[in-house]
C-alpha cells in the first residue's frame, strides 16, 4: 500500500493513465460484448459517428466503391485509410485493435487536457486574473475526470469517430494555450474536416491563442533570461502589458485563418486522391446541415423534425443554425478577458444544439468544464448545479429504458425517449448556464471583492 | 343505331383496307389445365397477338392493342414486362412453377422494360416516368408511384427476350416493384380489353374476377418483345448460332458487347469469372428464348409480340361453391366420413378422412360458367394445327366427357402421352369440360423434371423497431451444383450493412461460391438498394445468407395511414442460370433446347413485412412547442446573462419610473397630511355639533348612570368615558 502510495506520488500521471487504460481493455477483454452493444445504442452511435457505419464504409472503399454514394456512410474520408490498416473488426483481434485505438485517443486527450490546465490559461490572462485561482484543481484531477467520466468511457468503448473530433479539439486548444497559432489552427481544422461544427470554435480559439501569444511576449520581456519556463508559475498578478510589444491583431487572425483555410484545403485534397468523386462534400458535410436520416439521439433536432410540417422543415433547419451559429461571436465579445472559458463554453453549445448530439460530446464537455474548476464554488453557492447534476443523473438512466419501451418492449411510444432528451438537453443547458454565471461572476469580483457572497442583481 | 352504322363504315373500311394490303400478324390463345395435388386445379391463359414491326411503326393495329402501342412508341420502350400478383406458389406440394417461372411476378405489382435512351442521362428516367406514368392509367393501378426510390436497373437477373436491332440505340434496363399494392379486378377489366375478344368470346370468358381473384395464387402478365422469325432451315442455323456465339464471346467482355448500358458505381466481388461464365451470360443476347435467331435480317421477318397470360392455382372445393350459397359451413354431420384408424378420446370428435382420388370438377362449375363460343380470328386455315384448350392428366387416370358436340376437335392424346388437346366450337356453342370424380389409389410419385431447381425462401428476423437482419435460404435439390443470380431490391429506409453480409454453406462438402457481387447503396428519399449476386450452390445442398439491416425512423408525413402495419419490401427475384456452360460445342437435339430455354428458370420469395418505429402522430403542435421552449430557455437565460451587468444588491439604482411613481405617491402623502388637520377639525367642529344635538335630545335612558353632566360636553366618544 505504502508503495503503491509511493509510487502515485511520484508519477502521479503514469499511474493514472496506466489505470484507465487498463481499465477500458479489461472491460472490453472480460464483457466481449460490450464494446458491440455500445456501439448499437442511439446514444453513443449517430448517423454521423456511428462505428458501424465506418466498417460498412469501409467494406464499400477497400472494394473499390465510392463509399459516399449512399446513405449510409457520413464521416471524415481519411478516416477509410486509417482503420483499413487495421484488421477486420469482427475478429476479436481486430476489435482489440480499435480498442487500443480509441483508448490512445483518449489518453492523448487527457493528455491534452493536463497541459490546458497546467496552463494556468483558465483563470490568468492578458487582461484579468481570476481572485480564485488558488482554488483551481491540480492537471491530474482535470485528466481524471476526464478519464473516469463514465460517459467518456462508455464513448470510449463504442468508438464513435466523435473521439478523434474532440481529440484534435482538446489539442487545437492545448496548442492555443502555448500560443503555438500554426499547430493550433492545423489541428483545429482537422477536428472541423472530420465533423462540421469545430468551425464555430475558430473565434474563441483564435482569441485564445493571440491572448497567449501576448502573455509569452510579455513574460519574456520581464525575464528575458528565463524564457524557457513560459508556463508562468512565477506569474500570479496579471501581467503588465506593453502596448508597443503586442503583437498586431489583425496580422495574427490573418495568420490564423490563413493556417486553417489551408489545412482544410490540404485535407480535401489529400480526400479527392483517395476517393474517385468529390461526392464526400455533400455527404459529409451537408448531413449535419440538412439532418435527412432521423434516427434518435440524445438531442433536440430529430424528433423535432420527424414532426415538422414539410412547408417549414427548411425554415426551421435555418433557424436552428442560426441559433448555433449566434452564440460564437458574444462568447467571444463578453468572455474577452478570458479566452479558454469561451472556448469550453462554446463547446458545451455544441454539445447541447448540435444536430447529432451524442454522449460522447456532452461528457467530453462535462469533462472540460473541470478546466473551470476555480469557479466551481461560485456556481454551487448561487446556482442549481446540484439539481442539474441530479437531472442529468435521472435522464442518463432513464433513456436507455425509455428507449426500450419504445423501441422493444412497445408498451411506451416515442414521446417517453423525446421526453427524456428534452429533460437531459435542459440540464446541459441549466449546466451551461450555470458555468456562464460563475465565469462572469468571477470577473466582476475580481473588480469589485468586496461583492464577493452577497447577493447580486444584474441591470 | 344509325350512328353505330356510320361509325362502324370507316372502320371497316379501314379494315379491309389493311387485310387487303399487308397480312398484319395473328393470334392465338390457349388455356392449360391442370390438376395439382392437395385438390388443386393450375389453370394457365395464354393469348399471344403479333403485329410487324413495319404496322406497328405506321400505327396499324390488327390483334395488338393500339393502347398499349401508343404508350410504348411515345415512351420509346422496345420491351417491357409487367406482372399483377397475389399468392404464393407452393413448391413443395406443386413441384415446379409453370412455364419455369418467367411469367410470373413477386407479390404485388412488378414492371420492367427495357428503353431506349441517346446518351443523355436523363432521357432515359424521363421515359421511364412516361412509360410508369401512362401504364398506371391504363390498368387502374398505382405504377405512378415507381419513383426513383423503387426503380433498380439490375444487371444480370434479366435479359431482353427479344431480338433487338442495333438501330435502336443504347437500350437500359429498368425494373420497378410495389409490393404493397393489392392486385384486384379493376386490374383484370384493362386487362381483358386489351384482347381482341375483349373476354366475351373464348376461353377469356372464363376469366371472371370473382374467381380469378379467389385463387390461391394468380399472376396476370403482359410481355411485349420484338421477335425474328427465321426461314433458314434448322440445322443449319444452329452453325449459326455457334459461331455467333463464339464471336460475341471474344469480342464482349461481360455484358457482352451488347447494347444494354448499365448503372454506374458496380461493385465487381470477387471477380473471378472464368470465360465459360462470361460465355453462358453473354449468348443470350443472341438468341431469343423460342430459339429464333439474331443475325442479320429484314424488318419484314420481325414482329412484335404481345403474350397477356393469367395463370392461377384454384382451390376446387372452394370455387364450387354454389354461388348462392358463398359462405363456408362445415360439412353437415352425416356427410362426414371420419378416419377410423385413428385413436379418438370421445365418440363426438372426428379426424376427417383425407379425400382420396381427385374430386371431380367441371370448367363452368369451378369459373363459374362455361367457355362461350370461341376466338378464332385468323380463319380456319389451319384449324388442324390449333388446339385451344389442353388438359394434362395423368396417364390412364381418368375419363374426361365433354358435350357431345361435333364442332369440338379433339387430339388424339396417345401420342401425347397424357396431355389431351380440345379445339373450341367453330360455331357459337358453348364448350364445357367435366372430370368426374375417380378414386386414385396413391398418387404417383413427383418425377425428376417435376422438382422446381430451387427451393428459397427469406424471412426478416431479429426483434425490435431498430434493428434485424435478413436471412435468406437457397435449398439446391439436385444432384448437380446450380449457379444461381440473387436480386434484391430494398426500400431506402431499409439500411443494410454489406459488410456484415455471410454466405454458408450446409449438407455438402464444397463450399457456396459467391462469384459476384453486384451492390448500389440506397441514398435517403433518392435511391432504394440493389444487390445482386451470382452464387454457385453446390449439389444437394442448402446455402444461407445474411446480413443485418437497420430500420430508418422517417417524417411523420412519410408514414401511410396505417403506420403500425409495417412497410412491404419486395421478393427477391431468383434466377437459376442454365446448365450448358460446359458444352459448348455440341449441337445435338438436347443442346438446342437447352439453348432454347437459355433464359434459365426464375422463382421468387414471397414479400416481407418491415415493421418500422413510429413517432406519435398526434403531437407536431406539441414536439414544436416544447423543443422550442427548452431552447429558448438556454438562448434567453445565456443572453440574460451576457448583456447585463452585475451590481450589489444595495447599489441596485432605482428606475426613473420607480422614482416617478415614488414623487407622486410622496407628493399625494405631502397634499393628505397638509390637508389632515384642516379636515380633522372641520370633522371636529361637526361632530362637536352632532353630539350637542344627541345630548340634549335622545340620550336620557343611556346615559342615565352618568347624569352627571358629562354627557353633555363629552358626546364625542361616550363609550370611552362611560366605562
Amino acid at each position: 500500500m505504502d508503495a503503491l502510495r509511493t509510487v502515485y506520488n511520484d508519477h502521479p500521471k503514469t499511474v493514472l493513465f496506466g489505470s484507465a487504460a487498463a481499465l477500458r481493455i479489461l472491460l472490453a477483454v472480460t464483457f466481449s460484448g460490450l464494446p458491440d452493444l455500445l456501439t448499437g445504442r442511439v446514444e453513443i452511435s449517430t448517423p454521423v459517428n456511428s462505428f458501424k457505419r465506418l466498417q460498412e464504409g469501409l467494406f464499400l472503399y477497400e472494394r473499390g466503391l465510392d463509399p459516399y454514394d449512399g446513405g449510409i456512410f457520413h464521416q471524415a474520408p481519411l478516416l477509410l485509410p486509417l482503420f483499413s490498416l487495421l484488421p477486420s473488426s469482427s475478429t476479436w483481434i481486430g476489435r482489440l485493435a480499435s480498442i487500443l485505438l480509441f483508448t490512445g485517443l483518449d489518453l492523448l486527450t487527457a493528455d491534452c487536457l493536463y497541459q490546458i490546465a497546467e496552463s494556468s490559461a483558465a483563470h490568468t490572462s492578458r487582461l484579468f486574473s481570476s481572485p480564485r485561482k488558488d482554488r483551481t484543481w491540480h492537471p491530474i484531477s482535470v485528466a481524471a475526470v476526464y478519464l473516469f467520466n463514465p460517459f467518456t468511457l462508455l464513448t470510449c468503448l463504442g468508438r464513435p469517430s466523435t473521439v478523434f473530433t474532440t481529440f484534435f479539439t482538446a489539442l487545437s486548444v492545448s496548442h492555443a494555450c502555448r500560443a503555438q497559432t500554426v499547430t493550433a489552427a492545423f489541428a483545429l481544422a482537422i477536428a472541423s474536416y472530420m465533423s462540421l461544427h469545430p468551425v464555430l470554435l475558430l473565434p474563441p480559439v483564435g482569441m485564445l491563442c493571440y491572448d497567449r501569444l501576448c502573455v509569452q511576449i510579455a513574460r519574456k520581456a520581464h525575464s528575458p533570461s528565463a524564457d524557457g519556463d513560459a508556463r508562468g508559475n512565477g506569474f500570479n498578478g496579471k501581467v503588465a502589458i506593453d502596448q508597443r510589444t503586442q503583437p498586431k491583431a489583425l496580422a495574427f487572425s490573418t495568420q490564423m485563418l490563413g493556417t486553417f483555410a489551408i489545412a482544410l484545403a490540404f485535407l480535401f485534397a489529400l480526400s479527392r486522391l483517395l476517393l474517385p468523386s468529390w461526392q464526400f462534400i455533400p455527404s459529409v458535410y451537408m448531413i449535419p446541415l440538412t439532418m435527412p436520416d432521423l434516427t434518435p439521439n440524445p438531442g433536440l433536432w430529430w424528433y423535432f423534425f420527424i414532426e415538422m410540417f414539410d412547408a417549414f422543415r427548411e425554415f426551421f433547419l435555418g433557424v436552428f443554425w442560426l441559433h448555433m451559429l449566434s452564440y460564437s461571436v458574444p462568447f467571444c465579445l463578453r468572455f474577452q478577458k478570458q479566452p479558454l472559458a469561451a472556448v469550453v463554453l462554446m463547446m458545451g453549445v455544441v454539445a447541447v444544439f448540435e444536430p447529432y448530439a451524442n454522449v460522447g460530446d456532452a461528457g467530453a464537455w462535462l469533462s472540460c468544464l473541470a478546466l473551470l474548476s476555480h469557479v466551481f464554488e461560485v456556481s454551487s453557492a448561487h446556482r442549481y448545479t446540484f439539481p442539474a447534476l441530479a437531472t442529468l443523473l435521472y435522464a442518463a438512466l432513464l433513456g436507455p429504458a425509455f428507449h426500450h419501451l419504445w423501441i422493444y418492449a412497445g408498451s411506451g411510444n416515442a414521446n417517453f425517449f423525446y421526453a427524456i432528451t428534452l429533460v437531459w438537453s435542459l440540464a446541459l443547458l441549466i449546466l451551461l448556464t450555470d458555468a456562464v454565471y460563475s465565469v462572469l461572476r468571477d470577473e466582476w469580483e475580481a473588480e469589485r471583492p468586496e461583492g464577493k457572497g452577497k447577493d447580486v442583481r444584474q441591470i | 343505331m344509325k350512328l353505330a352504322t356510320l361509325l362502324s363504315l370507316p372502320a371497316a373500311l379501314a379494315a379491309l383496307v389493311i387485310a387487303s394490303t399487308t397480312p398484319s400478324g395473328d393470334y392465338n390463345e390457349h388455356l392449360h389445365l391442370k390438376p395439382l395435388p392437395g385438390g388443386h386445379l393450375y389453370a394457365g391463359f395464354n393469348f399471344t397477338a403479333t403485329t410487324s414491326l413495319h404496322d406497328y411503326d405506321s400505327q396499324h393495329f390488327r390483334y395488338f392493342p393500339r393502347s398499349l402501342a401508343q404508350i410504348l412508341q411515345h415512351s420509346h420502350t422496345r420491351e417491357l414486362h409487367l406482372r399483377f400478383a397475389l399468392g404464393r406458389w407452393d413448391e413443395e406440394s406443386w413441384g415446379s412453377r409453370p412455364r419455369d417461372g418467367r411469367r410470373e411476378g413477386g407479390t404485388g405489382v412488378e414492371l420492367w422494360a427495357w428503353v431506349e435512351g441517346d446518351g443523355d442521362a436523363g432521357v432515359v428516367d424521363e421515359r421511364w416516368s412516361s412509360l410508369v406514368n401512362s401504364l398506371s392509367g391504363l390498368f387502374c393501378a398505382s405504377l405512378n408511384f415507381i419513383d426513383g426510390t423503387k426503380t433498380t436497373r439490375p444487371v444480370l437477373s434479366f435479359e431482353p427476350e427479344g431480338v433487338h436491332r442495333e438501330s435502336d440505340g443504347r437500350l437500359e434496363l429498368l425494373h420497378g416493384t410495389l409490393p404493397h399494392e393489392v392486385v384486384c379486378t379493376e386490374n383484370l377489366t384493362p386487362f381483358l380489353k386489351l384482347l381482341p375478344c375483349k373476354g366475351k368470346a373464348g376461353i377469356s370468358s372464363l376469366l371472371d374476377g370473382h374467381k380469378v381473384f379467389d385463387a390461391t395464387w394468380q399472376t396476370m402478365s403482359i410481355d411485349v418483345r420484338p421477335v425474328c422469325h427465321r426461314t433458314a432451315p434448322r440445322e443449319h442455323d444452329i452453325d449459326l448460332v455457334d459461331t455467333v456465339v463464339s464471336s460475341n464471346v471474344t469480342t464482349a467482355p461481360f455484358q457482352g458487347g451488347s447494347n444494354i448500358t448499365h448503372v454506374q458505381n458496380i461493385l465487381r466481388y470477387a471477380a473471378d469469372l472464368t470465360l465459360q461464365s462470361n460465355h453462358s451470360i453473354t449468348q443470350h443476347y443472341t438468341l431469343a428464348d423460342d430459339g429464333s435467331y439474331l443475325g442479320p435480317f429484314e424488318d419484314e421477318d420481325c414482329h412484335l409480340e404481345i403474350q397477356q397470360t393469367v395463370d392461377m392455382v384454384l382451390d376446387i372445393e372452394r370455387s364450387m361453391r354454389p354461388r348462392d350459397d358463398p359462405i363456408p359451413r362445415p360439412p353437415p354431420i352425416e356427410q362426414l366420413e371420419c378416419d377410423a384408424g385413428k385413436s379418438y378420446n370421445s365418440h363426438d370428435t372426428c379426424y376427417p378422412k383425407p379425400r382420396e382420388g381427385h374430386r371431380g370438377w367441371s370448367l363452368s362449375r369451378v369459373f363459374g360458367q362455361s367457355v362461350k363460343g370461341n376466338c378464332h380470328l385468323d380463319g380456319d386455315k389451319d384449324q388442324a394445327q390449333k388446339y385451344d384448350v389442353s388438359l394434362e392428366v395423368p396417364l390412364g387416370r381418368r375419363t374426361v366427357d365433354i358435350p357431345p358436340a361435333t364442332s369440338i376437335t379433339q387430339s388424339d392424346f396417345d401420342d401425347l402421352e397424357d396431355v389431351r388437346q380440345y379445339r373450341l366450337p367453330s360455331d357459337s356453342q358453348d364448350f364445357d369440360l367435366t372430370l368426374p370424380h375417380q378414386p386414385v389409389p396413391q398418387p404417383p410419385p413427383a418425377r425428376q423434371e417435376q422438382l422446381p431447381p430451387l427451393y428459397a425462401s427469406r424471412q426478416i428476423t431479429g426483434y425490435g423497431q431498430e434493428r434485424g437482419s435478413m436471412h435468406t435460404t437457397l435449398r439446391n435439390p439436385h444432384s448437380y451444383a446450380q449457379r444461381v443470380v440473387y436480386l434484391e431490391s430494398l426500400p431506402w429506409f431499409l439500411r443494410p450493412y454489406m459488410h456484415t453480409l455471410k454466405v454458408e454453406g450446409h449438407g455438402s462438402d464444397s463450399l457456396p461460391r459467391l462469384e459476384k457481387m453486384y451492390y448500389t447503396p440506397s441514398i435517403d428519399r433518392q435511391r432504394g438498394t440493389q444487390l445482386e449476386l451470382l452464387l454457385e450452390i453446390p449439389a444437394q445442398s442448402t446455402v444461407e445468407m445474411t446480413y443485418d439491416f437497420e430500420k430508418a425512423v422517417l417524417r411523420y408525413t412519410e408514414y401511410p395511414p396505417d403506420a403500425n402495419r409495417g412497410f412491404d419490401v419486395a421478393p427477391a427475384v431468383i434466377r437459376v442460370l442454365p446448365l450448358h456452360h460446359n458444352t459448348t460445342t455440341k449441337t445435338n437435339s438436347s443442346e438446342s433446347r437447352l439453348l432454347a430455354s437459355g433464359q434459365g428458370q426464375y422463382l421468387r420469395t414471397t414479400s416481407l413485412l418491415l415493421p418500422l418505429p413510429t413517432p406519435d402522430f398526434s403531437m407536431p403542435y406539441n414536439v414544436i412547442i416544447l423543443t422550442s421552449t427548452v431552447i429558448a430557455l438556454g438562448f434567453g437565460s445565456i443572453f440574460n446573462l451576457l448583456v447585463r451587468q452585475f451590481v450589489l444588491v444595495e447599489e441596485v439604482p432605482t428606475s426613473p419610473l420607480a422614482e416617478k411613481v415614488r414623487a407622486v405617491v410622496a407628493r399625494v402623502r405631502e397634499a393628505v397630511s397638509e390637508l389632515r388637520p384642516v379636515v380633522l377639525a372641520r370633522l371636529k367642529s361637526v361632530r362637536e355639533g352632532v353630539g350637542s344635538a344627541k345630548g340634549g335630545g335622545g340620550g336620557g335612558d343611556v346615559q342615565e348612570p352618568m347624569s352627571d353632566g358629562v354627557g353633555a360636553n363629552g358626546g364625542l366618544k361616550p363609550d370611552g368615558k362611560g366605562r
